[in-house]
């Protein structure tokens, strides 16, 4: 895998990576780090270069998250990191910090599962394969979570207002 | 296969955390980029080379070792085995007068035919004792018994 390549994927996907690793771990840097070193070793890149990057950083999370919490790190971590997961900016449509409160208090299913669709941009069946259910579960989980988010966050349907 | 529709509200909902865009907050591109050369760069296309030549070398080993542990003793094979005469045999069999001087023959034919095959012996008895002043015919014998 040439530079290139390697380049345009870390502007793809490291951000979402980091985004759903903190969903699992107290160091998702580290973790997509290794991911993307991993991909570069690789002789042929994945069919499925986004699902194989989910997959690998999933599982890497799972372990550094077991080995925090051997040294009961993670939860300290988690919460000073928490207001940085979204860039602020104008054209929010909802606040950085709300957001991410919210996301926090979704139980860890349904977090994943938003996370890897709203800003990692999986499909249904990619998400079944990484978290191992079935795609109707998935998108069971995705509408429970968002119905959720809507409440704490108070979204209303624009058609509605 | 399609994808499964959301309602309009919970859509709202996904549009709306959708424009929210994630930080990476501490992942070092420049560090990132190096690291992955270099894993690039220790990729060698040899290096299975060693653990395939390690790992055939130990299976033959093991092979050998186990038909070496497993096998059997050399195997018996029953057959029947004709002997042709030998052409001593078909001679005619020695008088026992030979017998008597060729010590090889009568042990040959001992061997052969066992000892029931020896010839008579002959005592020195039953020679004819030589006369001695033979007179008229006569042997000692006669002239003892009268």
């Amino acid at each position: 895998m040439g530079p290139e390549l390697l380049g345009r994927l870390l502007d793809q996907y490291a951000a979402p990576l980091e985004l759903y690793a903190r969903q699992l771990c107290a160091c998702p840097d580290d973790v997509v780090q290794e991911a993307f070193v991993e991909l570069a070793k690789r002789r042929q890149s994945p069919d499925d270069v986004a699902a194989w990057l989910y997959r690998v950083v999933r599982n890497k999370a799972i372990s550094a998250s077991r080995s925090a919490r051997r040294r009961k790190h993670y939860e300290a971590a988690a919460a000073e990191q928490r207001q940085s997961w979204f860039k602020a900016t104008a054209d929010n449509a909802l606040d950085a910090e709300s957001a991410a409160a919210a996301l926090e208090t979704l139980a860890s299913e349904g977090r994943e599962v938003v996370v890897a669709r709203v800003w990692g941009g999986l499909t249904f069946q990619q998400i079944a394969r990484l978290v191992g259910t079935s795609d109707s579960t998935a998108h069971r989980r995705y509408e429970a979570a968002l119905s959720i988010l809507r409440d704490r966050l108070g979204i209303r349907c624009p058609k509605n207002d | 296969m399609s994808e499964k529709r959301l309602n309009e509200e919970l859509a709202a909902v996904e549009a709306a955390l959708g424009s929210l865009q994630p930080k990476s907050t501490a992942l070092d591109r420049d560090r990132l980029m190096f690291l992955a050369g270099r894993a690039a760069a220790e990729r060698k296309p040899t290096a299975w080379l060693w653990p395939l030549a390690t790992a055939a070398t130990t299976l033959v080993a093991i092979t050998f070792g186990t038909m070496l542990a497993t096998r059997d003793g050399p195997q018996v094979v029953e057959r029947v085995v004709y002997v042709r005469p030998t052409q001593q045999a078909d001679k005619p069999p020695a008088t026992s007068a030979e017998l008597r001087t060729d010590y090889l023959k009568l042990r040959r034919l001992v061997l052969l035919q066992g000892v029931d095959a020896m010839p008579e012996p002959v005592f020195q008895a039953e020679l004819a004792i030589p006369t001695l002043g033979n007179r008229n015919g006569r042997t000692i014998e006669r002239l003892i018994d009268g």
